[in-house]
């Protein structure tokens, strides 16, 4: 066992069923991410990434096998310790932000700090903007998400996520809606996190992203294909890989 | 042009959306069927009333003649005063002079039946324009003094007392004891002026009257060409007012504050239509504007609801709708798209409410039939059904349908970003401005649904209010009459002599137990010695006051010789007596009270208590929906008016008492015409009718109410459904279940107070406004709490509203809830 276990996955399954159709999403999933790790979870397209992060979120539940979260069986806590989890110790940044469009920015970051029954409004307060200001945001505060490019609101999206100051962040996809200085701007923002001892967990499909991590899982029709600490192998490998996808590409285009 | 934005493709598309949801579509018909029906029926019943041109060859320029002003209602013009000015009316041809209205006695066969008579002028018949079935109309030389009695009879008499026995032509029936010959039948369904069944000719008393006489005509005219009704009503104010200065009324007298009101409002005149003529002035508009107020509300409803249902159709077709804006559809045609949606929902709509507004109808004509006696008392122009107008209303009331309708979706494809949601899925703008409008629309809804909530109850109270009020009336084996005594043969002593006399005449009759003479006179101030000031019914009375069902409780009743010399003593009712004296016994206590109408004060010992039975105002036509127990009765003196009522207790049957009372009254008053009524028939139709009006009244509100708060649930629970995504951030952020509701059930809170404090300042005032105008104080404990219950169940609902949503919301898994688009 990796020492400081945050999160530990032991034959995890995920099944859909629609009507008749079952689709396994996910299939015999061992992981496991200590704490302060920076983790990227890459694959292609419908692999199961998302739902990979939506279960170590706790914002969906394994069909089978056995989810540990900080040693705890996650599976068996009620409704209300998950939300309490999910606001403490989770921080979650969306490819779509999902920030709340009738809420300003400073209401969006402290909106889950208002879910928490240890903090005075004051620490709120506080907490928000030491937010804004990590992100940049300061001068935007009283702004609609409407108001706001992308890259401002996965910015915001971010500040929400570590106003709480969560043991670890989830990401999914947080570039993947963003321009190119834009989609560096976040991940430099994590990077950051991640030295301050954060652990994060990041879904992408962007290899160039993925690589940023410390660690890189490889998802491939809901089977974790590899695992392995990036070092340059890795990135010369998965470059090696994405050549080779995108020759591919172009060929059967010409074809 | 028309088939580039909208072609058979589109058609296929629309139709297919409207079977692909055939719930979202029966629900939308329904909901918009609803709401235009009871509009529809409310317009068709307000027009019939009040604004349907007459069925008569020249109908629209057929009006009445009125004393006082449009508030005040078409008052009728005492008959010297009309004899002054008519011939100087230059905008008005064709007047004619007529007393109708009024109930007579026609006894066949040994029996006596109520039948509605009109006196007129033999020109009624040439105004009319309209034939006798069989048999000749009034002519000049009946009415000359001495010709022979003469009457016309309607189709409706022929046929239920004389059979349809075409021999009734040419002989001779009793008309109020005169053997009077039937000259001609008129057709069915006249009953021009309104409700007669029988016409006779005027009398001279009527058309050469003695001046300062209290006898009144209700003239009608035709406009003459080139005039029009404000001309007309202009020229009859300025002779109405020049007639008041010839003829000031007389401020000594103690009038009742009923005929105060008369004569204050005769100094003006003006000329309407016969409709509008029944509505009864200020509190008939009023009246008719809350009916329409209510059905206007409920159809701006009905439009909301389906509006926001075609809103919710449209958020969910926005991912198809970005599409084709991708593929360059022109947004025009995207409009026509939706709006073609809107048009087949509102033209099934319009045809089911088409139905529902006849079928309401239908029944109303019916129940009308069976309250007012098989239609005998029925204007004539109150023919309730689908016609050219209803249909002319249907088109227009879909018309706006539709304007309302399709206004919110293509306010919504106009501005929408479709851009956006083809983008990334976010509903960025959209959502924000979406969100506000579907909050704002919950607002508009709960202000409308609040606002009809009390202007509903008002409605539904006040008939509930007259139900009760009358089912308080004894009007068993009841008969009056009202009492215009000419002054020239009437002078002061002889009018009290007329009422003794006419008291001691039918207690002489066996079939008569009592009887009972009495003048209302408003209200006085009761002074108690702690100096409460109390407001109590002020009778004067001459008679029996058991005939209307008082019991004496102590002391002794008034008597003849209280009427002489002014003997200073009253009768108070028991509520009274308990509130000035609670401790002690009221008789030979001094009262001192002070008249409202004259101001004088007046000391007066109580001789007699009676029980809480008070007197209805309703026996003197002023009929109140908030009759006080409290009441001074005082004996008739020399100084009353001229004006009085007289009721009668009979046993037996009510035709022989109903002879019996006619034969009094022409014997010690040949000159005159008494209408006599029985209280009895005429509370039970009334009773009807109130019954009627309170199902009506109730049944409309209730429905209203339902499809009200069926579309506050819909725009709620849209509402929730708008912010799916937002409960799965929520939730991902740590919300639980318990703060998502609160949080939600905190905003539709702050929409519902919202909407209720907008309704509230608009209604309160409106509210004041029409008890201020009727005159009455409604607003009691049941009101109130039915206003409460009423506003608690929308409470209720807007609350569950939330909560349903949010707990099937909440059972998807916080994943599943980020992913709904």
């Amino acid at each position: 066992m990796v020492q400081n276990t945050l999160i530990e996955l032991q034959a995890i399954e995920k099944v859909y069923s629609l009507e008749t159709i079952e689709t396994r999403a996910l299939q015999n999933i061992n992981l496991q991410i200590a704490q302060g790790e920076f983790v990227s979870i890459a694959g292609q397209s419908g692999c199961g990434k998302s739902t990979l992060l939506a279960i170590i979120g706790l914002l969906d539940v394994a069909t089978s096998g056995t989810y540990l979260l900080a040693g705890h069986d996650a599976s068996s806590i009620d409704r209300d310790e998950r939300a309490r989890l999910r606001n403490k110790e989770i921080g979650f940044v969306f490819q779509s932000f999902n920030l709340i469009s009738d809420l300003t920015v400073y209401e969006n970051i402290e909106l889950p700090l208002t879910y928490r029954t240890d903090l005075h409004s004051e620490e709120i307060k506080e907490a928000v903007h030491e937010s804004l200001e990590i992100v940049d945001m300061v001068s935007r505060k009283d702004h609609f998400p409407s108001q706001l490019s992308g890259g401002q609101q996965q910015r915001v999206a971010v500040a929400r996520a570590i106003g709480g100051k969560p043991s670890m962040i989830l990401a999914d996809e947080p570039c993947g809606n963003l321009d190119s200085k834009n989609a560096e701007s976040v991940m430099q923002l994590l990077e950051r996190l991640h030295a301050e001892g954060t652990t994060i967990c990041m879904v992408t499909h962007d290899p160039k992203s993925a690589l940023r991590a410390e660690r890189y899982v490889e998802l491939f029709d809901g089977q974790i294909v590899s695992d392995e600490l990036i070092v340059d192998q890795t990135r010369e490998r998965v470059f090696q890989a994405q050549l080779a996808a995108l020759g591919g590409h172009k060929l059967s285009n010409r074809l | 042009m028309i088939y580039s934005l909208f072609n058979k493709t589109d058609l296929k598309y629309t139709l297919r959306l409207l079977a692909k949801k055939p719930g979202f579509t029966l629900l939308s018909v329904l909901v918009l069927a609803g709401g235009l029906g009871l509009s529809i029926f409310t317009f068709t019943f307000s027009y019939t009333m009040a604004y349907k041109p007459v069925d008569l060859p020249n109908g629209d320029s057929i009006v009445r003649i009125c004393a006082g002003t449009r508030n005040s209602g078409c008052l009728p013009i005492k008959a010297f005063e009309f004899a002054a000015i008519r011939n100087e009316i230059t905008t008005l041809d064709r007047i004619v002079a007529l007393a109708g209205g009024g109930d007579v006695y026609v006894e066949f066969e040994g029996r006596a039946h109520r039948v509605i008579a009109t006196h007129t002028e033999w020109t009624l018949f040439e105004v009319a324009q309209i034939e006798p079935m069989m048999g000749r109309a009034l002519l000049p030389g009946d009415q000359e003094p001495g010709a022979d009695p003469v009457t016309v009879i309607g189709h409706e008499i022929w046929q239920s007392l004389f059979d349809g026995d075409e021999s009734i032509l040419g002989s001779t029936i009793n008309v109020r004891g005169i053997n009077t010959r039937v000259v001609g039948i008129m057709p069915e369904g006249y009953k021009f002026p309104s409700t007669s069944q029988l016409w006779l000719p005027i009398t001279d008393s009527l058309l050469q009257p003695i001046e300062n006489g209290l006898t009144t005509v209700n003239p009608v005219a035709t406009i003459r060409e080139g005039e029009s009704r404000a001309s007309a009503s202009s020229e009859m104010n300025r002779l109405m007012s020049r007639i008041r200065q010839l003829y000031p009324i007389d401020s000594n007298k103690e009038y009742s504050s009923q005929f105060q009101r008369y004569l204050d409002g005769v100094s003006s005149g003006h000329v309407t239509t016969l409709p509008q003529s029944l509505m009864g002035g200020l509190e008939g508009i009023v009246m008719t504007g809350v009916l329409n107020l209510l059905a206007g509300i409920v159809f701006l409803l009905a439009c909301i609801n389906v509006g926001t249902l075609l809103l919710a159709r449209v958020n969910d077709r926005l991912k198809d709708i970005s599409v084709r804006v991708a593929l360059g559809a022109p947004r025009k045609r995207l409009m026509i798209q939706t709006m073609a949606e809107s048009v087949a929902i509102a033209v099934l709509g319009g045809l089911l409410a088409l139905l529902m507004a006849g079928g309401g109808m239908a029944i109303l004509s019916v129940f009308i039939s069976s309250a007012f006696e098989g239609g005998g008392s029925v204007p004539f122009w109150y023919s309730f059904g689908l016609n050219g107008s209803t249909l002319l209303a249907v088109i227009i009331f879909v018309g706006l349908t539709l304007l309302l309708t399709s206004a919110i979706p293509c306010w919504r494809i106009v501005n929408g970003d479709f851009n956006a949601v083809m983008r990334d899925g976010t509903r960025g703008a959209l959502g924000l401005r979406s969100g506000r409008l579907s909050r704002s629309l919950v607002v508009v809804a709960i202000a409308l649904i609040s606002l009809l909530l009390y202007v509903g109850v008002l409605a539904g109270g006040s008939a509930i209010k007259m139900k009760e009020i009358l089912s308080g009336v004894d009007g068993e084996n009841l008969l009056g009459a009202a009492l215009a005594l000419d002054p020239e043969r009437f002078p002061d002593d002889q009018r009290l002599q007329f009422f003794r006399s006419l008291n001691q005449s039918l207690s002489q009759d066996t079939g008569i137990s009592n009887s009972l003479v009495y003048i209302p006179k408003g209200s006085v101030s009761v002074n108690t010695s702690s100096g409460q000031n109390i407001q109590a019914t002020f009778t004067a009375v001459l008679g029996s006051l058991e005939t209307f069902g008082a019991t004496l409780q102590e002391g002794r009743r008034l008597t003849e010789i209280d009427s002489v010399g002014d003997q200073a003593v009253a009768v108070i009712s028991r509520s009274l007596a308990d509130r000035l004296w609670p401790d002690t016994s009221a008789v030979g206590q001094e009262l001192l009270i002070t008249s409202s109408e004259s101001g004088n004060a007046l000391s007066k010992r109580v001789v007699g208590v009676l029980d809480n039975r008070p007197l209805s105002g309703l026996f003197s036509g002023q009929f109140s929906l908030s009759p006080s127990t409290d009441a001074v009765f005082l004996p008739i003196t020399l100084s009353d008016p001229n004006s009085a009522s007289v009721l009668v207790k009979y046993s037996g049957e009510s035709e022989r008492a109903i002879a019996a009372v006619s034969r009094v009254l022409r014997s010690l008053d040949p000159q005159s015409d008494y209408f006599i009524r029985n209280w009895e028939q005429q509370l039970t139709g009334m009773f009807m009718a109130a019954n009627y009006g309170m199902s009506i009244v109730i049944g409309c509100g209730l429905f209203a109410f339902l499809v009200a708060i069926a579309g506050i649930y819909g725009l709620t629970k849209n509402f929730v459904d708008l912010h799916i995504q937002d409960i799965g951030t929520r939730r991902a952020l740590g919300a639980t279940d318990r703060k998502i509701s609160q949080t939600f059930v905190l905003r539709g809170s702050k929409q519902l107070v919202t909407g209720f404090v907008i309704a509230t300042a608009i209604g309160i005032p409106l509210v004041y406004a029409i008890l201020l105008v009727t005159g009455s104080s409604l607003v009691d404990g049941t009101m109130l709490a039915i206003l409460a219950a009423s506003i608690g169940t929308l409470f209720t609902v807007v609350f569950l509203a939330i909560v349903f949503p949010i707990r099937e919301i909440l059972k998807l898994e916080p994943s599943e809830a980020l992913r709904h688009q």
